[in-house]
């Protein structure tokens, strides 16, 4: 597992900073765009066969140059399918859930006058030793809630008895101010934001907005493969009784066909700016 | 609607977001007497509640430690605070954006941060650079070039005001000033500073070329209004700057955090009567639309914008009346 951390020194020129380098993993600007606020947040999703953990604004032990508490922030990369993986990461977004980081990670994450801080990877990794957690299978339904520690606790909970669902992109967002539609729009799994409507888990019943993404992949999948097969039976007969084309002639008639489409849209173009 | 920007400027530590919070807070009750209404959206009000819980939280104790959490993110992260302006009872005309960012990125300047703060000054119509003021008046001004960084803010404005096509509204802020503020001997004091701690920004800002262009004011903004500067204490070599309260039962009033508002509203209302709604104010003719009714609402606005007691419009007048 990969382990990214953000925080800063206490002299004036540790600002805040992402070591060893700002993450280049395909899902993190998506994670990230979707936290808004100053206080504690947390992304969980799947991109690419990886399983990406932000969690954000952990209080530290730490003060900058102007007496300001530092606060720390961890990005953790694992491997989609692989089950030890994702436990790890469940039981550190558990623990975050809990408020149980902070004393922990300031072990890990600690201060340095040459580099403004250091960390001890193998012990933010280890934040997840001596935690358990249940095997269940995830509740489909996507489901949004106002942020407060109550529903922190819920989804704590809800985390430690189910895997994760399948299916890429965001998965679970706890943010401050993110907006209700745009928590819908980016078909998290779980949400909780202050700008959310509802006090309780309310599930997305909308299709079009709440699905998560492999659900609705996997429907439009199957219905495109059936239609497939069917197509495919009911052209077996006429195949065998039609002599084929010869290959050069196939081409020539693709390359027809591309010149029609072609202008076909620039016509269509055309008529669009006419009109 | 139409757009408009503004930058918060400087360097890490100096106040950006504690200015902006603080600057919101007083937004309504100043707008609230005028024909006008300002709006945040959901998102930015939600943000900026937060700052101000912090902000508010910092006269809470006698010796007001501490300061805003610092901004983070790199600038793909970043995002503005928006407000809806316009008449009361009428559809808004105009956002203004207010960029914050990292202060960070003055001292790990990336070819990405480069950039974001290039943009910045050329898509701005307004910047607001935050003064540290303790840093720039104790101590005989020890500590202002390490934590206003001066010159590094001079150097921005050299590369990137260039060939200016069309005027702009700079204001020097200082905040933390509440000791600074207290009679017209330190107001005038603090303005002298600031005058002799930037003298090559103002140099600049005064050349030929940009004297009709850059309109400058200094609007001093006491954040919490109730905590002064007292003592620095010298922590490892490194100067540890404390506050204390004006008494214990003082709680957050700020002060004059309305009044950069005021001037940027002042300086758009006459960019429109004198016609100049080319370039980056072409967006102003929509603004406005002949409603002589919002006209007359920020005009009555920017009569609040002060000059004296530590305020002042360095140049540019015939810019912002």
């Amino acid at each position: 597992m990969k382990v990214y951390v953000q925080s800063r020194g206490e002299l004036q020129d540790f600002d805040y900073t992402w070591k060893d380098e700002v993450p280049d993993i395909e899902g993190f600007r998506d994670l990230k765009n979707l936290l808004r606020t100053s206080l504690f947040s947390l992304a969980l999703g799947r991109y690419k066969s990886k399983l990406l953990l932000l969690v954000e604004g952990i209080k530290s032990d730490r003060k900058d140059f102007r007496q300001r508490v530092i606060n720390n922030s961890i990005f953790l990369v694992g491997e989609s399918n692989d089950t030890e993986d994702e436990k790890k990461i469940r039981l550190i977004a558990i623990a975050a859930l809990r408020d149980e980081l902070e004393e922990k990670l300031n072990q890990a994450i600690y201060s340095d006058r040459e580099f403004g801080f250091k960390y001890d990877e193998s012990k933010i990794v280890e934040l997840s030793i001596g935690g358990n957690v249940k095997n269940g299978s995830a509740e489909q339904d996507c489901k949004l809630a106002r942020y407060s520690d109550e529903m922190r606790r819920k989804l704590a909970s809800e985390l430690e008895q189910s895997t994760l669902p399948l299916g890429e992109g965001p998965l679970v967002i706890v943010t401050g101010n993110r907006s209700e539609k745009a928590l819908k729009e980016a078909r998290v799994w779980r949400g909780l934001s202050k700008l959310v409507e509802y006090d309780h888990w309310e599930p997305i019943t909308d299709g079009s907005t709440g699905r998560p993404v492999f659900f609705m992949i996997a429907i439009v999948l199957t219905v495109v493969a059936i239609a497939v097969i069917i197509l495919l039976m009911l052209n077996i007969p006429e195949d065998t009784t039609q002599p084929s084309e010869p290959i050069e002639n196939q081409s020539e008639t693709i390359l027809e066909n591309n010149n029609l489409q072609e202008n076909d849209q620039e016509q269509t173009s055309y008529s669009k700016l006419n009109s | 609607m139409q757009e408009l920007k503004v930058a918060m400027l400087g360097p890490t530590g100096v106040g950006k977001t504690s200015l902006l919070a603080a600057m919101y807070d007083q937004f309504s009750s100043s707008i609230g007497k005028t024909n006008l209404q300002l709006v945040a959206d959901d998102e930015s009000e939600g943000d900026l509640q937060d700052r101000l819980i912090e902000l508010k939280s910092l006269a809470d104790d006698f010796e007001a430690t501490g300061g805003l959490e610092g901004t983070k993110g790199e600038p793909a992260d970043l995002r503005s605070f928006r407000f809806a302006l316009g008449r009361r009872g009428k559809k808004p005309s105009l956002e203004l954006q207010f960029w914050d960012y990292p202060g960070g990125f003055h001292i790990e300047p990336s070819p990405e941060r480069r950039q974001f703060i290039q943009k910045l000054l050329h898509e701005c119509v307004a910047i607001i650079i935050a003064i540290d003021a303790p840093a720039l008046m104790e101590k005989n001004g020890k500590y202002h070039e390490l934590m206003n960084r001066p010159q590094q803010m001079t150097n921005l404005f050299r590369r990137f005001y260039q060939d200016l096509d069309s005027p702009r509204l700079v204001i020097f802020a200082p905040i933390r000033c509440e000791k600074y503020m207290q009679n017209s001997r330190k107001t005038d004091e603090l303005c002298q500073k600031i005058k002799d701690g930037y003298k090559g920004l103002f140099d600049f800002f005064s050349a030929e070329d940009l004297r009709n262009k850059v309109a400058v004011v200094i609007t001093p903004v006491q954040t919490i209004g109730t905590v002064i500067f007292s003592t620095i204490k010298i922590v490892d070599g490194n100067p540890k700057f404390r506050f204390h309260k004006v008494s214990h039962d003082a709680s957050y009033e700020p002060k004059d955090s309305e009044q950069p508002l005021r001037f940027l509203l002042s300086f758009l209302l006459k960019m429109h009567l004198s016609h100049r709604e080319t370039g980056i104010f072409g967006f102003l003719r929509q603004v406005f639309g002949g409603d002589k009714h919002l006209e007359d609402a920020i005009l009555d606005l920017s009569k609040g914008c002060k000059s004296s007691n530590g305020f002042a419009v360095v140049q540019g007048n015939g810019l912002l009346k």
